[in-house]
């Protein structure tokens, strides 16, 4: 039993490695998200404030309003990124923007559009929404196309073509045009 | 110079230093401490030959070494009948007896190789870990970052609530939106962010109060046991990682998190208000 002896501070040594790089990295990740709640509180209070008006809202037509709101908060998060140079951050933000157009201004616009007759006020109300959303990305996708350099514009591709998608789906819900 | 100061210079002096000129003027007197030297002297031829007493661990491995082959042999079984003649102990050199006699020793304690085995492995995965933690994993920079964890959980929770039909669905995501905020808690309260950890707390509150207890409130009464149940759990564990973050926090720190406490401890016992009402 006395050779076994010499295994003990082996097996004590590599345990209490692993517990100090379980600490460094729980640690690492920790700072780590406080310094990103840090740089994106204003992002955070709009996105937990835009739920509970999601939470509250009723109708579709309703909701797709209070994604307008997100995405407007989007956008200029994106533009802002953009001054900065920022690329992952406007590729990000430009994914959440996407996102909110599609599953949140475009499907509730087009489950509204399911239960009312052409031609009524409910319809009008949601070309103005469609309207008030796509207005936010136009702008954008220009500022982003003429981006000053050669390789920024490069890098922005992909965010303008997630804001291209965003946009078609906005497209498709346009009102159609009385013969 | 008396007895005393004179044994102790012949204490200090070795033997084949020469005595100085006024301890030899002493001893030419003293007969006391030239008896006294005598005796020193005595001792320190003789010491020399005093027996080292012999080491039992040596003279065991040494009887073990050089034992009789039939005893190693049976000691080893199997391993023994694969040695060959020729590399038999008695025959073979020193090093042929030294790997019999090890290798037998190992052989009748497996344990020993098992958790030897075990060891090893340990130290590879730890290893393993570390290289995948140096050169693995992408190092996170702060701004420059592709992924955004809280932020894209919270605009993955508001889409499913702008499709949520029902208030159950309602009260299911905004509790996980809740939850999403809460687990900021510990990262903020040891960064010491007091600024960010109040606007937390803030909007901790507007969920559990004007969301979640909200919808809550227009549940079912079926439905609110098995709904409100691990919801009202769950706010309880917040209030309980809250209090112990608070008892640890500097003092500046604790109001957003005593605010958490209140709130998530008034939400569960509300919640369960709702679901104690119906029975």
């Amino acid at each position: 039993m006395k050779s076994c002896l010499f295994i003990v501070p082996i097996v004590g040594s590599a345990l209490v490695c692993l517990s100090g790089q379980q600490w460094e990295t729980s640690q690492r990740v920790d700072t780590d998200r406080a310094n990103r709640f840090h740089r994106d509180v204003s992002l955070i209070e709009t996105m937990v404030e835009g739920g509970l008006c999601l939470a509250k809202e009723e109708t579709p037509l309703l909701r797709a309003e209070c994604c307008t709101a997100l995405a407007q908060q989007l956008a200029t998060a994106v533009r802002h990124a953009a001054k900065n140079h920022d690329h992952a951050r406007v590729e990000e933000l430009g994914q959440h923007l996407r996102t909110v157009l599609d599953q949140g201004v475009a499907v509730n616009l087009s489950e509204t559009r399911k239960h009312v007759p052409a031609n009524s006020s409910v319809e009008k109300k949601i070309e103005e929404v469609r309207r008030s959303a796509a207005s936010l990305v136009e702008p954008l996708e220009e500022e982003l196309e003429q981006a000053s350099a050669p390789q920024e514009h490069e890098e922005f591709q992909n965010t303008l073509q997630a804001l291209r998608q965003g946009r078609a789906e906005l497209e498709r819900l346009r009102a159609p045009t009385p013969p | 110079m008396n007895c005393e100061v004179a044994k102790r210079r012949l204490l200090a002096i070795s033997k084949s230093n020469g005595l100085p000129a006024e301890l030899r003027a002493h001893l030419a007197y003293c007969g006391s401490c030239r008896a006294w030297r005598r005796r020193l002297l005595q001792l320190e031829r003789h010491v020399s030959s005093l027996p080292i007493p012999r080491s039992r661990r040596k003279s065991r491995f040494l009887r073990e070494f050089l034992r009789e082959p039939e005893q190693v042999r049976k000691a080893l079984d199997g391993t023994a009948a694969t040695v060959s003649e020729a590399a038999a102990p008695t025959q073979a050199g020193p090093t042929a007896r030294f790997r019999l006699v090890v290798s037998g020793t190992i052989q009748s304690r497996p344990m020993v190789g098992s958790l030897a085995g075990i060891a090893a492995l340990l130290l590879i995965a730890l290893s393993a870990y570390e290289l995948r933690n140096h050169f693995g994993e992408p190092q996170s920079s702060g701004s420059k970052s592709i992924s955004e964890p809280l932020l894209a959980e919270l605009v993955e929770r508001d889409m499913r609530l702008s499709s949520a039909g029902t208030p159950a669905e309602r009260v299911a995501i905004l509790a996980d939106i809740a939850d999403v905020l809460a687990r900021n808690l510990g990262p903020l309260a040891h960064a010491d962010a007091h600024e960010d950890l109040s606007t937390l707390a803030k909007l901790y509150e507007n969920v559990v109060r004007s969301g979640l207890l909200h919808q809550a409130r227009a549940l079912r009464e079926t439905e609110r046991l098995p709904v409100l149940g691990p919801i009202a759990d769950r706010l309880k564990e917040v209030a309980n990682t809250a209090e112990r973050l608070a008892r640890q926090s500097p003092a500046e720190q604790v109001q957003p998190l005593l605010d958490i406490v209140a709130v998530a401890r008034q939400g569960s016992s509300e919640l369960r208000a709702l679901w104690e009402e119906q029975s």
